[in-house]
């Protein structure tokens, strides 16, 4: 099977809000029994007044980066294999510095206030797998950006 | 940790039947995707599937077999065997048949659809005429519309041929996310895609042409169109003096309906009506993408459906490449769907109120009136109910209906879920879901599945029809088709296809069926139609049948609902448009998954930002929604891609089912349809305490 790892990458104007790769990210990350069933997604309403249109669309992490450079902690950093940003979630102090600065807003704090981020189902991805937001996606608007 | 499996399954969520890979470790899903068997299907997911395992695991199965020992409704049960179930309902359904008759029975299916024939086949043998489902209030109405025209059952576009499609109402983004992908590439290939929908859904907005229209005003829309192509003489003269009935009356009929009129009544600006009748009938060959109940859930909604089909008869783009079809693809023969005739040597529920229901037969009783039939307003008395899936969120006045379930003498319902319609039964059964079963799925393309059982039915829960079978056995009831197991049940539906389970179960994901039967078109040229004209009718002769008794027309007219008393009194200013897909509930049962409760507030009352100005209520503020027949408490959304003067509410909530704004005598007079999508109301600042009264406090 061939190794697909990279960054995902979102199209807004392709996508339909139907929700699926916000619920996708739940089931690829928590378990039955989580009653909250927290994504690394959310929901953003989008509106064109000209054109009298709304729609939902859900945005997450892009990986661009940019909260690396905001954490003094080092907690934040960019996977070479991937070039997905991942969390080392030990050094987060959960001061939030990295959640003010993201531009999809894709960073979480748990109950511990620590960050949670998307890690691009790394696992899955590992696995030849595509992640779970992208293999949802029914209009292709999540794809996964090759290294 | 034994490692990881998948299974092939199919999600039973909604009708769809999405195939799904089933991640299996333990005995238990670790995770659930889309699957991809064959070329044709999307591989993605919709919200609600993704959603399996809180479906699967929800805390509101339903385990074991269990008899009630409170009081009805009261929801208190006592864990029985099988075999004590099995015992109970043979008892009291058989003192019923004595007592009242076998017509006394109702087998009513609700959701999933796949055991139908086999409940069918248990009514009948029982001799019960009153076999009825759900569809008597989502597929049928739009069926019979078609048939009344055709002839056969309702026909789908020819997606890989047409040129034009035009889609009426189907928000399928949303609704049928199978169908996203095949949707997006009609436009790459240049097909001119004109929309019709009250609001400019995610669907419409990626349209060529979008056509906002009020609520329950298809049918003069319609028309409006007809009128254009019949003036500007675009319609297929040859085909029409050839194969249609009524044309003459019809075309008389839709000189009423100038673009400018039905800009009137409709909203739709004239030029873009005279637009689309030009596209549509010009840009051939044309097709019209439908959706189940959007057009018939209002109280002229056969007629209004039936205006929006003839479209494809004046312009001949019926059953030709490109146009609606009989058969899309190839397709696999089967024995059993569509194929089992219900019993009627006793008149069924619903044939004296709706005639024309069982003059173009669908082979189902008509229960649209069931909690009046209960009441002792039908034929004769209804005392039982053998209920598969019963979900009395489903109709109008849910919370009557269910008090009326309550006074049955005898009622079970099998479920997933002990939802409210089960409380109010006096036997609860198990049923598992389509991950816990071997189920037969037929596809496009002649595809072929026989689905994997992902994991063991959950606590004593048992496959729908596996039980039928044993229970008709139990009651010493025959018949030649289910007297065997469960497997030789599905090698009979496959023996046309020359398939068998065995040689499915090598297959996991399923395979084409060696028997194919290939696509014909042109159907009308070989054999009459199957109308009493023997042509396809423009004018029904089978309802223009019940002109006198019923005040039904043969011709597809259009009624206007507006004038009812409460819109023109100015009390309740506002349409009311109940049940337009949101992408995360199906009906009532999806509210009990928390990762999908998360994701909005329910219900959502969705008004024009005008609206909301005018009615003082803003954003995500509680707003109460009162019609003549009841109120509930929402939250308000502003959306400013719908019209103003209407508002937008998903049904099903316990608590606040906007369903219950729907009075029961709001109907279709053809089909008994409800009225959901065009109804009344006002709305008003929610004030938090009455809004705790009529809403919360019932969780």
């Amino acid at each position: 099977m061939v190794e697909i790892k990279g960054k995902v990458i979102f199209d807004k104007e392709l996508c339909t809000g139907c929700l699926a790769c916000m619920t996708a990210c739940i089931d690829a990350r928590c378990p039955t029994e989580n009653a909250e069933g927290v994504s690394m997604r959310r929901i953003r309403k989008v509106t064109d007044e000209k054109a009298r249109f709304q729609k939902n669309i859900c945005t997450g992490c892009l990986h661009c980066g940019l909260c690396i450079s905001k954490c003094g902690q080092g907690a934040l950093y960019r996977d070479e294999e991937t070039g997905l940003v991942l969390l080392r979630r030990e050094r987060c102090v959960g001061c939030g510095m990295c959640a003010q600065f993201c531009p999809e807003q894709a960073i979480f704090f748990d109950k511990d206030k620590k960050a949670e981020k998307c890690d691009g189902c790394i696992e899955y991805q590992r696995e030849g797998r595509l992640p779970a937001c992208v293999k949802a996606c029914p209009v292709h608007a999540l794809k996964i950006e090759k290294q | 940790m034994a490692s990881v499996k998948i299974r092939k399954s199919s999600c039973g969520i909604c009708s769809s039947q999405c195939p799904l890979d089933i991640r299996v470790q333990d005995g238990k899903i670790r995770s659930v995707e889309g699957g991809k068997n064959n070329p044709f299907q999307y591989g993605g997911i919709c919200s609600k599937g993704a959603a399996s395992r809180q479906y699967v695991y929800n805390k509101e199965r339903i385990l074991y077999p269990m008899k009630r020992v409170g009081k009805k409704g009261e929801g208190k049960f006592e864990r029985i065997s099988w075999e004590e179930a099995f015992h109970i309902i043979k008892d009291r359904l058989n003192e019923l048949r004595e007592k009242y008759g076998p017509e006394s029975v109702v087998f009513y299916a609700g959701y999933p659809k796949w055991f139908r024939p086999a409940l069918l086949r248990f009514a009948n043998a029982f001799g019960s005429p009153n076999y009825c489902t759900e569809s008597s209030t989502c597929f049928q109405a739009a069926n019979l519309a078609w048939r009344s025209i055709y002839g056969n059952n309702i026909c789908p576009p020819d997606l890989r041929h047409t040129k034009t499609l035009l889609n009426w109402s189907k928000n399928l983004y949303h609704s049928a996310v199978d169908m996203a992908e095949t949707y997006r590439e009609l436009k790459d290939k240049g097909v001119t895609v004109i929309a019709v929908d009250t609001r400019n859904s995610v669907t419409a907005h990626d349209a060529s042409l979008r056509l906002q229209p009020y609520p329950g005003t298809d049918g003069a829309l319609a028309l409006a169109m007809a009128n254009v192509i019949i003036s500007e003489k675009l319609y297929d003269r040859e085909f029409v003096q050839k194969y249609v009935y009524g044309f003459e009356e019809y075309a008389e009929y839709v000189k009423k309906f100038s673009p400018k009129e039905a800009e009137q009544i409709t909203g739709v600006p004239a030029e873009q009506i005279v637009q689309a009748a030009r596209i549509f009938a010009c840009n051939k060959p044309s097709s019209i993408l439908f959706s189940a109940s959007s057009i018939v859930h209002h109280i002229n909604g056969v007629q209004n459906q039936r205006a929006v089909f003839s479209l494809l008869a004046i312009t001949g783009n019926y059953d030709v490449d490109g146009g609606n079809v009989c058969m899309p693809g190839e397709t696999a023969p089967r024995n059993e769907y569509g194929k089992v005739t219900r019993f009627h040597e006793i008149p069924a529920i619903g044939e004296k109120d709706y005639p024309v229901w069982f003059d173009l037969p669908c082979e189902e009783a008509n229960c649209a009136r069931l909690s009046e039939y209960i009441a002792g307003d039908g034929p004769y008395p209804i005392k039982g109910i053998f209920a598969l899936g019963l979900n009395h969120r489903m109709w109008p006045q849910p919370e009557k209906l269910n008090k009326e379930l309550e006074t049955l003498d005898f009622y079970v319902n099998s479920d997933l879920f002990l939802s409210d319609s089960s409380k109010a039964a006096d036997l609860v059964l198990p049923a598992c879901s389509s991950l816990e079963r071997e189920e037969l799925v037929f596809r496009g393309g002649a595809w072929v599945e026989l689905t994997q059982k992902a994991i063991e039915p959950l606590g004593e829960s048992r496959n729908d029809i596996e039980m039928i079978i044993d229970l008709m056995k139990y009651m010493g009831l025959k018949d030649q088709v289910l007297s065997g197991t469960y497997e030789e049940y599905l090698d009979y539906i496959l023996k046309p296809s020359g398939l068998t389970v065995k040689e499915l179960r090598k297959h996991p994901g399923g395979m084409k069926a060696v028997n194919v039967i290939l696509p014909e078109r042109r159907s009308w040229e070989r054999e009459p139609v199957h109308t009493p004209s023997g042509k396809i009718e423009l004018k029904s002769l089978v309802m223009e049948k019940y002109r006198e008794s019923h005040g039904i027309r043969g011709l597809p007219v259009y009624c206007e609902y507006r004038d009812a008393q409460p819109y023109r009194s100015g009390e309740y200013p506002l349409i009311l448009n109940t049940g337009s897909r949101r992408p995360q509930w199906f009906h009532a049962r999806m509210y009990r998954l928390p990762w999908l409760a998360q994701l909005e507030k329910a219900p959502l009352v969705q008004i024009h930002p005008s609206d909301g100005a005018g009615y003082g209520i803003r954003e995500g503020q509680r707003v109460r929604v009162v019609s003549p027949a009841g109120s509930i408490t929402g939250y308000a959304e502003y959306n400013i891609a719908q019209k103003q003067g209407v508002v937008h509410i998903y049904h099903g909530l316990k608590g606040a089912d906007a369903n219950e704004l729907i009075p029961e005598a709001w109907k279709d007079p053809v089909s008994g349809f409800p009225g959901y999508k065009s109804y009344f109301c006002r709305i008003e600042p929610g004030d938090l305490e009455s809004g705790m009264n009529t809403s919360e406090r019932e969780q």
